[in-house]
């Protein structure tokens, strides 16, 4: 009887365990392609603007696709001509304010994308993730996504990577991985999946962080008057084709990955206002 | 959505028993475009946001507008319960935990000397930067060999402006250059503001400092289930 008894909790606590770490690593998978896909959706916008830079610095015309859903339509159709696959569905409350973020990064530059008499207004992927990512903060979402390189490599310090971000780079030198997932670090002391993913340069980075031969403000002029100052007022890097050229940080604190109704149940938010906004 | 909001505090203040039979007194600074003096103080947004969450627990709320230095002393004499939007990192007064909105420091320029994108630090080196007086610059900012121009007129912003016409400027410090440069604002036809990235700070609303502890959880708490459910970022988009 004492033997049965023990046979059955053994058995019991074997697939708990079971349950428990299939839960577990179901979460950390979700989490995994959770954040690819921000940081591919975050590519696919820094993508769309560079390439609506002749929109964008152009006078006057018709800019109405550089805000509100016309301009999220246009992140999704990068989305997915850039990856070849279907936009995530926005079943997430991280996808809905990142793509609300993005909106509101847009919003605070309209001043800027039609003043007629500036000809570069400086709204370029570095600057718009740099926008965006303090954003992100702003809202208290828990996300963050950073341009970084090495240090000596890198244009703005607050941008320098931190030890995390040192170590997948060189990783990433060292092994050639795709991508650097880790579900077990940290960021502020808090726990967070961090993802990076290393950016080769392609030929539209190379404008700003090619040679003078490929700096769009030397067209027309003579070899002699070339500058290699670039069009934001940095020393071009004379990077070539398909180098290193740093990479896409995204960090999203454990806490802020928990869906809205796990956030219910943890009284996070009240639970009055979870009942009153699910029926939105 | 404003009716929404409205009613989601009114139901919750009510449930929870503290909508409260008593008057509570705002004063409000010139902040624009979030709160414009120069048109009806209720078409602002910053008011309107406020407000909505205010009269869900109070039967009475009376707004006052003010000067920001005759505000101040209105809430250092508790003659006023709070007092909106006001950049705290100025101030040191008693403000609620979560900011109703952020700002970015930045420079002004005409526009045919616009410098877009300021982390180029070294294209700062040797300008002439009109600014205000008491205002804080950012440290970076300092470093980059700037010559600086205390501003000390009374109007500081319409003297920055008059020095940057005469060229004896080539541009002008702003806590938050997009009070200026925006499409509301005439002087956006010949000027042109870029922003520090990076080095936000909160607006808040700040409160009288003998506020009683229990009063100050209440609106404290209000503000921030608000902030949670529709930042002000938000609700200012959706009513422009």
């Amino acid at each position: 009887m004492v033997k049965s008894l023990t046979r059955i909790i053994c058995l019991f606590s074997c697939l708990l365990s079971f349950f428990v770490s299939s839960n577990e690593t179901s979460k950390e998978s979700d989490a995994k392609i959770f954040i690819t896909e921000v940081s591919n959706i975050y590519m696919a916008s820094s993508y769309l603007i560079f390439k609506q830079q002749s929109l964008i610095n152009q006078k006057g015309g018709d800019k109405s696709s550089l805000f509100g859903k016309a301009f999220i339509n246009n992140i999704k159709n990068a989305y997915e001509a850039k990856f070849n696959t279907k936009f995530p569905k926005e079943n997430r409350r991280l996808y809905t304010s990142l793509l609300k973020a993005m909106i509101d990064v847009m919003e605070d530059n309209r001043t800027l994308i039609y003043d007629d008499e500036l000809s570069f207004k400086g709204l370029i992927p570095a600057t718009f993730a740099f926008q965006l990512s303090e954003k992100l903060t702003q809202k208290g979402l828990g996300v963050k996504i950073k341009f970084t390189n090495f240090a000596s490599s890198i244009r703005n310090k607050l941008n320098l990577p931190d030890q995390w971000e040192v170590a997948a780079m060189k990783s990433f030198k060292q092994n050639k991985e795709k991508y650097y997932f880790d579900d077990e670090s940290t960021l502020n002391n808090i726990s967070a999946y961090r993802y990076f993913v290393p950016m080769k340069l392609e030929n539209f980075c190379l404008n700003c962080h090619g040679t003078a031969k490929q700096n769009p403000l030397n067209v027309g002029l003579d070899k002699s008057q070339w500058s290699n100052i670039d069009v934001t007022g940095f020393e071009m890097e004379n990077w070539e084709l398909g180098d290193f050229g740093g990479g896409l940080s995204v960090t999203i604190y454990k806490k802020d990955f928990l869906e809205l109704e796990e956030l219910c149940e943890l009284n996070y938010i009240s639970t009055f206002a979870c009942h009153f906004f699910a029926l939105e | 959505m404003r009716t929404k909001l409205y009613i989601y505090f009114c139901l919750s203040l009510l449930c929870s028993g503290i909508i409260k039979a008593e008057t509570i007194k705002v004063g409000v600074i010139e902040f624009p475009p979030h709160v414009d003096f120069s048109e009806n103080i209720s078409k602002s947004k910053a008011y309107q946001y406020v407000d909505d969450i205010l009269k869900g627990m109070y039967s009475k709320v009376v707004f006052k507008t003010f000067s920001k230095e005759q505000a101040l002393i209105e809430l250092d004499s508790g003659t006023i319960d709070l007092l909106f939007p006001l950049d705290v990192s100025e101030e040191k007064v008693r403000h609620l935990s979560k900011p109703l909105l952020y700002i970015v420091p930045g420079l002004c320029f005409k526009k045919k000397n616009f410098i877009p994108i300021l982390s180029a630090l070294h294209r700062l080196k040797d300008l002439n930067v009109g600014v205000s007086v008491g205002i804080q610059v950012l440290p970076e900012f300092k470093r980059t060999g700037a010559n600086l121009k205390v501003l000390t007129e009374d109007d500081t912003l319409r003297q920055a402006v008059e020095l940057l016409r005469s060229d004896e400027l080539d541009a002008f410090y702003h806590p938050s250059p997009m009070l200026v440069y925006n499409q509301d604002n005439p002087l956006s036809r010949w000027i042109a503001c870029s922003k520090f990235h990076g080095y936000p700070s909160g607006i808040y609303l700040a409160v009288k400092s003998n506020m009683k502890d229990e009063t100050y959880l209440r609106i404290n708490n209000a503000f921030s289930h608000a902030l949670d459910i529709k930042s002000y970022d938000d609700f200012y988009l959706e009513k422009k």
